[in-house]
């Protein structure tokens, strides 16, 4: 099965932002501006999150999204601020493939991932996880990987499977941004332990730290942000690379 | 009648804005059916995926388009996408045992694999006979989102392959398509078909 | 006190900045070793439009030409170098984002050689003492001033118990180590980060690159002195401290200071100071980390990180003048376009004022009070003008997100 390339947007509407360790507000461009730039370079999905609307109390930014998504024909998921039945369906509509969604599940009410699978079916319904480690464990942080929630990590992607989730997009607050290599362990554990498909983001800086966490971990797919958007590779040199390395991507 | 491409309303479910935009940036103009009266004015009838068995079907009878939309499916181009084109089917078993269109003669169970479930990313399709919705698109690659499987004998025009598991990824029954997987979300190759359907 | 100004002399009416969240109850900076009980003190000044000075300065940065500015930090750097391997330039600081960023540009970009000094906190948080290391880790050597400690935690419990003001022990000897520092070692430069004109102090204050060497140098005797709110003379003849020990919380002797040649600059009048992008710079270039988790009393995880003191320091400028971290952070991301004016008061509302429980049993126990001392102690300090007690709590009687 082909690793699919993803690309992870971090969006305080109106723009796509690169925190570091999920905190920073920095500027990278528009995200209409970006979704073009990385339709074109190839890359197999798109993931946008509104990293604030739960931390600000606000709403999701419907018009955001749906500019967005006029520019792509591949997958998108949108999440951010993510509370309700509606919000799931408005986000559908505004041109969300899959929605994804994290502290209201994790600090509030995780029975709302069993009630969207139920109705827009469980492969739309990606849960995200901001893992932070411990000394022996990892723990599930919300608002933008800033509050805790005393949840094991491990625990949760096992719960949240047998609620209906249908995708896991895996980030940790301790490599995000920082391109130094992913937390390799975090992601063996994390897609040993579900049956369903495991997208690891967080701490690509080179493309030996991609090619080493899918040899590793075995993920379905790697979401990429600050390599591609400080253009220090196209979504094509990861591409090329993997193949060059025996890993199966799509064209 | 004009060209014109409907695209089912499911209410709340439903990805109709990526298919609107693909069916557009293929040369469609689309109309989204909310009503049996919309059905008046189309010429294809797309059914898109996204959401679930049992839920889709109760919201087409809450929306009173199940009976307008068993007859229409008889005679214009119809392509089900998806979540669409296992709903041409007699059974699903999502969240229960649901009745579907029953346009052919199959039935949607989840899909048995030694690998992730739901299938999620890009494959090939291996075209069986030619046709013209798939022409010129046998080495494309389109992108698969589904954790069930349509099990059908007769009126299989593709296959993929999943970890060592074959399954249906495209049907045709007369004026009936079917794929699994999402042209809307497969970049050029998918607009290309969305072509091919237009073209019909 | 006058009618027209409740406690501390703080303006009865609250008013808000139009731009960021800030607002008039803000006192600007104190000369902390003459600082009194029941002091009044100099507010936060807002112009006719009703613009406060801070955001009037930040509008001033805009047009600030930076590649002079840069220019004049290469004179004086030139002025300064020395090629014979000795130390020429003071870095003041203990591994926060600011001095990281001090320390490293000086080095690589203006080819100095800094020496780091570090006066530390009372109590240093986990997060604290790993930046400090990773700030060494850098390649710089580092000489910290570890304070008599029977002495520092009697003046900040005395600080506390009768300014309300617990920090202030580590203010006064923040502000003046360097120099003395720069006396001993004989490095005339000494380079701050940032600049406190940043945050609302006199706006007359940014105009030039140095310190007012009032803030750290003054001609004073013993007898003017008060530290913790005790005279100095007292904590010398009653409490048996020395005068060794005191001098470093005391201002440095100004012909001392004229004798080394010593100059307090900066950073921030030379290279535009931009909080979130010191972060950015400290996190790209060394192994300088956040905190753990969002810093309590606001949604930050990258300012003051390294005293558990400060948590207390924040939880009584909410008592006193009823603002928090939360209001602060907010209103210096505003002014650097980070943040919208409507999103600092939903992050205000959230966090602000949040009670320090992460750290008050720490503090509470250097201290050697407990928790009811501690909320007894507190009380004392609550501007009546500012709060409403309702329901058997304690609320702000003209928030923000009420406000507007």
């Amino acid at each position: 099965m082909r690793t699919r390339i993803i690309v992870k947007f971090d969006v305080k509407p109106p723009y796509v932002v690169k925190p570091v360790h999920f905190e920073g507000l920095r500027k990278i461009g528009l995200p209409m501006d970006l979704a073009k730039k990385y339709y074109l370079q190839g890359a197999d999905e798109v993931m946008y999150v509104d990293i604030v609307a739960s931390l600000y109390q606000r709403e999701i930014l419907f018009d955001e999204v749906e500019k967005t998504a006029n520019e792509l024909f591949i997958p998108f998921g949108v999440g951010g601020g993510v509370r309700s039945i509606e919000d799931f369906s408005k986000l559908f509509h505004s041109g969300a493939d899959k929605v994804i969604i994290n502290t209201y599940a994790v600090q509030e009410n995780p029975d709302i991932i069993n009630q969207a699978a139920e109705i827009f079916g469980s492969q739309a319904i990606v849960v995200s996880i901001e893992a932070k480690k411990w000394k022996n464990n990892w723990e599930c942080y919300t608002d933008c990987g800033r509050i805790q929630s005393n949840k094991d990590v491990i625990d949760w992607v096992k719960e949240v499977e047998k609620r209906g989730a249908g995708e896991i997009l895996l980030q940790s607050v301790d490599c995000d941004g920082r391109q130094r290599g992913f937390d390799i362990e975090l992601s063996k554990k994390v897609v040993e332990a579900v049956h369903i498909p495991v997208v690891i983001s967080s701490g690509a800086g080179t493309l030996e730290d991609i090619k080493e966490v899918i040899e590793q971990a075995k993920p379905s797919g790697i979401a990429i942000a600050s390599i591609l958007h400080y253009d220090k590779y196209t979504v094509q040199d990861i591409k090329e690379y993997l193949r060059k390395n025996d890993i199966e991507v799509s064209k | 009648m004009s060209d014109i491409v409907g695209v089912i309303n499911y209410g709340i479910a439903g990805n109709i804005h990526s298919i609107k935009k693909a069916i557009e940036k293929a040369g469609g103009t689309v109309k989204v059916i909310n009503n049996k009266e919309d059905f008046k004015v189309v010429s294809k009838i797309v059914i898109p995926g996204v959401g679930s068995f049992k839920d889709a079907m109760k919201e087409l009878e809450n929306d009173n388009l199940m009976a307008s939309l068993k007859e229409e499916i008889k005679t214009k181009p119809t392509l089900g996408i998806c979540l669409g084109m296992q709903l041409l089917s007699t059974l699903g078993f999502e969240y229960g045992r649901t009745e579907g269109l029953s346009a052919i003669d199959a039935e949607v169970k989840p899909m048995l694999v030694d690998a992730k479930v739901p299938h999620m990313g890009f494959n090939n399709i291996n075209v069986l006979n030619s046709n013209d919705l798939l022409k010129n698109l046998e080495n494309e690659e389109f992108y698969f989102m589904h954790s069930y499987e349509v099990v059908n004998y007769t009126n299989i025009i593709a296959l993929t392959d999943y970890a060592g598991h074959k399954f249906v990824s495209s049907i045709q029954k007369d004026n009936l398509y079917g794929v699994q997987f999402h042209p809307e979300k497969s970049r050029e190759a998918g607009i290309k078909l969305f072509k091919n359907f237009l073209e019909l | 006190m006058s009618e027209l100004f409740g406690k501390y002399g703080l303006p009865l009416k609250v008013k808000f900045c139009k731009k960021c969240t800030m607002n008039n109850q803000r006192p600007s900076s104190t000369v902390e070793f003459k600082q009194k009980e029941g002091e009044i003190k100099r507010t936060l000044a807002f112009g006719e439009d009703g613009v406060c000075d801070a955001c009037r300065y930040a509008e001033k940065k805009k047009s600030i030409n930076w590649e002079e500015r840069h220019e004049q930090l290469e004179e004086l750097c030139n002025r300064f170098r020395r090629n014979d391997g000795r130390y020429d330039v003071v870095v003041p600081g203990s591994g926060g984002k600011d001095s990281v960023q001090a320390a490293h540009i000086l080095k690589y970009k203006y080819n100095m050689n800094p020496i780091l000094i570090t006066w530390p906190p009372a109590l240093y948080t986990d997060i604290g003492r790993r930046n400090f290391d990773s700030w060494l880790d850098s390649g710089f050597a580092n000489y910290t001033y570890n304070q008599n400690k029977k002495l520092h935690k009697f003046l900040t419990k005395s600080a506390f118990l009768n300014l309300g003001h617990p920090f202030q022990p580590f203010i006064l000897g923040q502000k003046n180590l360097a120099p003395r520092l720069s006396v001993l070692l004989d490095i005339p430069l000494v380079v701050f980060g940032e600049n406190e004109a940043e945050y609302g102090n006199a706006i007359e204050d940014n105009e030039k690159p140095t310190r007012d060497p009032k803030y750290y140098s003054a001609e004073v005797s013993i007898k003017d002195l008060v530290l913790g709110g005790i005279p100095a003379k007292d904590l010398i003849d009653d409490y048996e401290f020395k005068l060794s020990d005191l001098e470093a919380y005391f201002p440095v002797n100004p012909y001392e200071i004229e004798k080394t040649g010593t100059e307090v600059h900066y950073l921030g009048y030379y290279v535009k100071w931009h909080p979130q992008e010191t972060y950015y710079y400290s996190v790209e270039n060394s192994d300088f980390m956040p905190n753990d988790h969002r810093t309590e009393g606001s949604f930050s995880k990258y300012s003051s990180l390294d005293d558990k003191i400060d948590w207390l320091h924040y939880h009584t400028t909410t008592i006193k003048f009823g603002i928090g971290r939360a209001t602060y952070d907010s209103a210096q991301e505003i002014r650097n376009g980070d943040i919208t004016r409507d999103e600092g008061i939903a992050l205000i509302k959230r966090f602000d004022g949040e009670f320090p429980q992460q750290y008050i049993e720490d503090c509470c126990k250097y201290m050697d009070i407990n928790l009811q001392q501690y909320h007894d102690a507190i009380e004392k300090f609550r501007s009546p003008h500012l709060w409403d007690k309702v329901n058997g709590k304690w609320e702000l009687k003209n928030p923000i997100w009420k406000n507007n």
